[in-house]
């Protein structure tokens, strides 16, 4: 038994291993009740963990408002939590100026899109000057991702992960997150597939549906460096995300490249800090 | 803490997913490395082939495993296929199941008074508790079951975490309604519906083998209640529910 599962069965924080992560988010929505999300709670959930740092970004429709509360968040606890500049391809006349913003002046450190909500698929030359800019600034990008033959929705159609092939092929300078790993397991398949073609791309475990084998999949076809670990917190409850890589069969290396490490590399944070 | 998990399946499915198991001896194998003691489990024949059959059948599989309960299959009586109500409580007596699950929708029943009144009164009385996974119902179903039945312990599984605004009023509107942590994994959850409903309302469920048993476990281990709510929602709730003692 590794550290990371003795530390789990006892229920004490992960404080000997620096968990990122890697896909969070911050602020209301609309949709649904969610307790805990003042700042100070939030962070006391991260804290009984031992999530050292988590990248947030706004709900659905957080242009600019949505922003800003990521902002204020990012700043009031700049040693917990990362901002992610949620960018719509709806608003392309804004777009300069809100990654301008986002990035020199509040200190954001990646981007994310959501083709799902904002209902513009990811091979949209409107992502165009988003895409550059992530790659000219070294900064990644997470996207949403979702498929599923077990239901019908129309806008899956929007962010299947096969779609993400293309765009990573366009700027293979950019680390393209593929949220969610593509969701439900056709996706995840499919996502897979996009990661092996593709070395710029990264897949997050990020999900409700706590599928026995998973990681330890994502791991085998891409390699652990390539695999992050993700929670859509406060969607979610992170404890079981992190329970997902814990007590996955993997190496105690691996799941410490999962938990933070990749992130950390990612987002150009010295390892540990 | 013991861990007693409310919602596991046994058996084939039609469609598994990868890392699906389907024995008793795999349940066994999977709950016991994520750190459960026992676990409730109904068959998956049950629900997709024949209600008899995967009863019958849960019963055989589970026969030298002391730590899986059986939960049977149940439907309304009106075709002949189970008993009526007093009989099919005295058959679940008989056979040593303390608890049932139904499928109306899978099994195109309803849960109306019409349909299941006789059925549902009778497991009231005999306070047999009645697990519904929240694919097979609604919430107004689930509220009027509840109101309609008082004394009916019903325990709601899989209801997602995005239904909280649904799920909080049912939790308020219903005393005999409870919850099982499989899917409901709203961030701060458990620690809200203890506060606000009280930690006998939640029930721990791994939903497993579709789900990984271990991250559950965690839910429960890490969240930021009293050791007591924890050991109440980890396996306590349930074995009062069951009428099987500490």
């Amino acid at each position: 038994m590794d550290y990371f599962e003795r530390t789990a069965r006892e229920g004490r924080p992960f404080a000997e291993a620096f968990l990122f992560d890697c896909h969070g988010h911050f602020g209301p929505d609309a949709g649904f009740f969610i307790p805990g999300t003042d700042l100070a709670e939030y962070v006391a959930v991260l804290d009984r963990v031992g999530i050292d740092r988590i990248a947030v970004s706004a709900f659905a429709n957080g242009i600019p408002a949505g922003n800003d509360a990521v902002a204020r968040a990012v700043a009031a606890r700049p040693d917990r939590l990362v901002g992610y500049a949620r960018i719509n391809a709806n608003y392309p006349e804004i777009m300069e100026a809100e990654l301008a913003r986002r990035f020199d002046e509040e200190g954001f450190l990646g981007i994310k899109i959501h083709p799902y909500c904002d209902q513009v698929p990811p091979e949209d030359p409107r992502y165009e000057p988003v895409f550059a800019f992530a790659e000219e600034r070294g900064v990644p990008v997470l996207s949403h991702t979702w498929q599923s033959s077990r239901y019908l929705d129309a806008l899956l159609a929007y962010c299947v992960p096969s779609r993400f092939a293309e765009v990573a092929r366009r700027h293979p300078g950019m680390n393209l997150i593929l949220g969610h790993s593509g969701g439900e397991w056709d996706g995840i398949l499919e996502a897979v597939e996009v990661a092996k073609e593709n070395p710029n791309v990264f897949l997050d475990t990020a999900s409700s549906r706590l599928y026995p084998g998973l990681v330890e999949m994502l791991v085998r076809e891409v390699g652990a460096e390539r695999v992050l670990y993700g929670s859509d917190a406060p969607f979610l409850s992170p404890v079981p995300q992190v329970g997902k890589v814990v007590f996955a069969s993997i190496g105690e290396e691996e799941k410490r490249l999962v938990l933070g490490g990749n992130a950390a590399r990612l987002f150009g944070f010295p390892e540990g800090e | 803490m013991r861990f007693f998990d409310c919602n596991a399946t046994l058996g084939r499915l039609a469609v598994p997913l990868p890392g699906y198991f389907e024995s008793a001896e795999a349940m066994v194998r999977a709950i016991t490395r994520a750190g459960v003691d026992e676990a409730l489990v109904h068959q998956a024949l049950a629900k997709e082939y024949d209600p008899e059959t995967g009863n019958r059948k849960l019963l055989e599989e589970i026969e030298g495993f002391p730590n899986l309960h059986p939960s049977f299959c149940v439907l309304p009586h009106h075709t002949g296929e189970t008993p009526a109500g007093p009989g099919l409580v005295a058959g679940l007596q008989a056979a040593g199941v303390r608890a049932t699950r139904a499928f109306p929708r899978s099994q195109n029943w309803s849960l109306a008074e019409w349909s299941a009144g006789v059925l549902l009164t009778a497991l009231e009385e005999a306070s047999i508790p009645l697990f519904l996974d929240f694919a097979e119902t609604s919430c107004d179903e689930a509220y009027a079951l509840c109101e309609r039945h008082p004394g009916l312990p019903v325990v709601l599984c899989g209801a997602p975490f995005r239904l909280s605004r649904l799920v909080y009023a049912l939790l308020a509107e219903t005393t005999n309604l409870r919850l099982d942590t499989s899917s409901f994994q709203l961030f701060a959850g458990i620690e809200d519906v203890c506060a606000r409903f009280g930690a006998e309302r939640l029930l721990f469920g791994t939903a497993a083998p579709h789900f990984d048993p271990a991250p559950s476990v965690m839910a429960v281990r890490y969240a930021g209640v009293s050791e007591e709510e924890k050991t109440m929602i980890a396996g306590e709730n349930l074995r009062k529910l069951l009428g099987l003692t500490s």
